[in-house]
């Protein structure tokens, strides 16, 4: 499932590029600002959200807000990816199931879960729930579906010589029909975990108080601290990247290579 | 194999010659009960348009350490009829036993190498070949130790640690063979196992076969396409008719044992084969192309 490793050159090579891609990023983002002449409050130079951002995190400014959101994201991922690999499972192992839930499933997918935002907070209040929820619906369909795809596209050959080597139920599932299905469920729980950190900062807007959706808020119109804002979007942006990268890492731990 | 046997294993540091006078005499041969019966034996699918029968009233009979390989032309339900004696598939009517035990499901006394090797890719070799113990509930170090010996035999030791997806395509078909033989099955079934290896791979293994067939004792039923391959390997030919497969004759190897490569080549082997593909014509469905085609260059596939 991983594809060939990096060809020849040095090891150092895809770190180097890194370095470079996010040079050329800083460079350009510089250039722009002094190009056009950018106030600071409508895109503050690198060096500023740099400071910012370092202040913000020395200071005691960001931490409590990336506590809350960390938390709305752990729950929130967990309800949704558990159900979303129950619900999964569920579709791929039964036709009636895949019937009667098909269309809901759909439904939910077409209609934009962050638009639900406000309801939920109607219906639950500003607390920790609503965000939760807002986390859980978003991971919850990209892993469902990447769950029932991997447990269909089991290979029949592999169940028949299960079948001939007198497995069990558990047996089976717990040897082929689980370890086969695992790279395109992780697939799904990848894309599921980055759309966590989405929903939970999305939530935030509608019920503002605590995590770093609601700092963008606070620091834009209360503070007037657009560096901030900025550090914060920076914040999110490498939460989603470490989360993404947590995911990457469990994925080659319990996949590895397969040819 | 090691069924009558007790605490020895085919990787014995015995040579081969010597096991064979070793475990021959203890493989008792009862002449009542033969390893694999199929008696009437009918297999029909169910399909929306019309039932396909894949085996009607086939009756077969395999003695214990007997090497019978199965022929026919493409739809004589020659795959099903191995299904059918591992309980894969239940038939239809007619019965099927297995040492005298009538066949309900999944058999534990039989073994079955597929046409493709069917390795799990996130396992190695060694833990590919340790698989039906590890179902059986063998522990680690000892279902372990046993594959390592199955890899011995089948000449893979090296290869214990190596992912299904860095082995050739003949190496595969050997974890695969020793795989089948982790339960010590006495009954081994082979559904066209070296159909895709190369011809010359594919004379060795045949010859690897009748060694480890020699050491084992185990019944064997062999389903393949070439003639020469099933006159080789087996005593007996078991030739099936197309759609629904039937048995249509019984031929015997006109072969001695032990066999070796060169018999492979040997005039007998080449003129029961001419007399055994003489007699197949008659079986097939697809008439022979004896008339010129309507137009030059048209395709001439089956359908």
């Amino acid at each position: 499932m991983t594809g060939p490793r990096a060809s020849a050159g040095s090891p150092l090579a895809p770190v180097a590029a890194l370095v470079g891609a996010a040079v050329i990023f800083v460079v350009a983002w510089q250039a722009v600002v002094v190009a056009f002449g950018l106030q600071v409050f409508v895109l503050p130079p690198p060096a500023d959200v740099a400071r910012r951002f370092v202040t913000a995190w020395t200071d005691g400014t960001i931490e409590p807000h990336v506590a809350a959101t960390l938390v709305e994201i752990a729950l929130g991922f967990a309800v949704g990816a558990g159900a979303g690999l129950a619900v999964g499972w569920l579709l791929a192992r039964s036709r009636v199931a895949g019937l009667v839930l098909s269309p809901y499933l759909v439904a939910a997918q077409s209609t934009p879960v962050l638009a639900l935002a406000p309801v939920l907070t109607v219906w639950f209040g500003t607390g920790l729930l609503p965000k939760v929820l807002i986390c859980a619906l978003i991971v919850f369909f990209p892993v469902a579906v990447s769950t029932m795809v991997g447990f269909r596209s089991v290979d029949r050959r592999l169940l028949e010589l299960a079948a001939s080597l007198r497995a069990n139920g558990r047996q089976r599932f717990a040897t082929i029909e689980l370890p086969a299905a695992l790279p395109a469920v992780l697939g799904g729980i990848r894309v599921g975990v980055t759309l966590a950190v989405v929903g939970a900062i999305v939530a935030e807007w509608a019920g503002p108080d605590k995590g770093l959706g609601a700092l963008i808020l606070i620091a834009q119109r209360s503070l007037f601290d657009v560096p901030l804002m900025f550090a914060t979007l920076a914040t999110i942006a490498l939460l989603g990247i470490v989360l993404y990268g947590a995911v990457v890492l469990v994925e080659r731990q319990l996949v590895g290579e397969r040819g | 194999m090691a069924t009558t046997t007790d605490t020895t294993t085919p990787t014995d540091t015995t040579t081969p010659t010597e096991r064979t006078t070793a475990v021959a005499p203890a493989r008792v041969r009862e002449p009542g009960t033969p390893a694999v019966r199929l008696d009437g034996v009918r297999v029909a699918f169910a399909s929306r348009r019309e039932a396909l029968v894949a085996l009607d009233g086939l009756s077969l009979e395999v003695a214990a350490g007997e090497v019978v390989a199965i022929i026919g032309p493409n739809g004589s339900g020659k795959s099903t009829l191995l299904r059918v004696v591992d309980g894969l598939l239940a038939p239809t009517t007619g019965s099927v036993e297995v040492e005298g035990r009538p066949v309900a499901g999944p058999d534990p006394a039989v073994g079955f190498v597929f046409q493709e090797p069917r390795l799990l890719a996130w396992r190695t070799t060694l833990d590919n070949v340790a698989y039906p113990l590890e179902l059986r509930g063998l522990g680690r170090r000892e279902r372990r130790a046993r594959a390592l010996e199955l890899l011995r035999l089948v000449g893979l030791a090296r290869a214990a640690e190596l992912r299904p997806h860095e082995l050739s395509g003949g190496m595969r078909q050997r974890a695969a063979i020793a795989r089948a033989l982790a339960l010590e099955p006495s009954v081994l079934l082979l559904d066209e196992p070296f159909s895709a290896l190369d011809a010359l791979t594919r004379d060795r293994f045949n010859v690897e076969l009748l060694r480890l067939w020699e050491r084992t004792r185990t019944t064997i039923l062999l389903v393949t396409h070439s003639i020469p391959e099933a006159l080789f390997v087996a005593d007996r030919v078991v030739v099936l008719t197309s759609s629904p497969g039937r048995v249509a004759g019984v031929v015997e190897s006109p072969l001695g044992r032990p066999r070796t490569l060169a018999d492979l080549a040997s005039p007998e082997l080449a003129l029961a084969a001419a007399e055994l593909r003489a007699g197949l014509l008659a079986t097939t469905d697809d008439p022979p192309a004896d008339e010129p085609l309507a137009r030059p260059g048209a395709s001439v596939g089956p359908e």
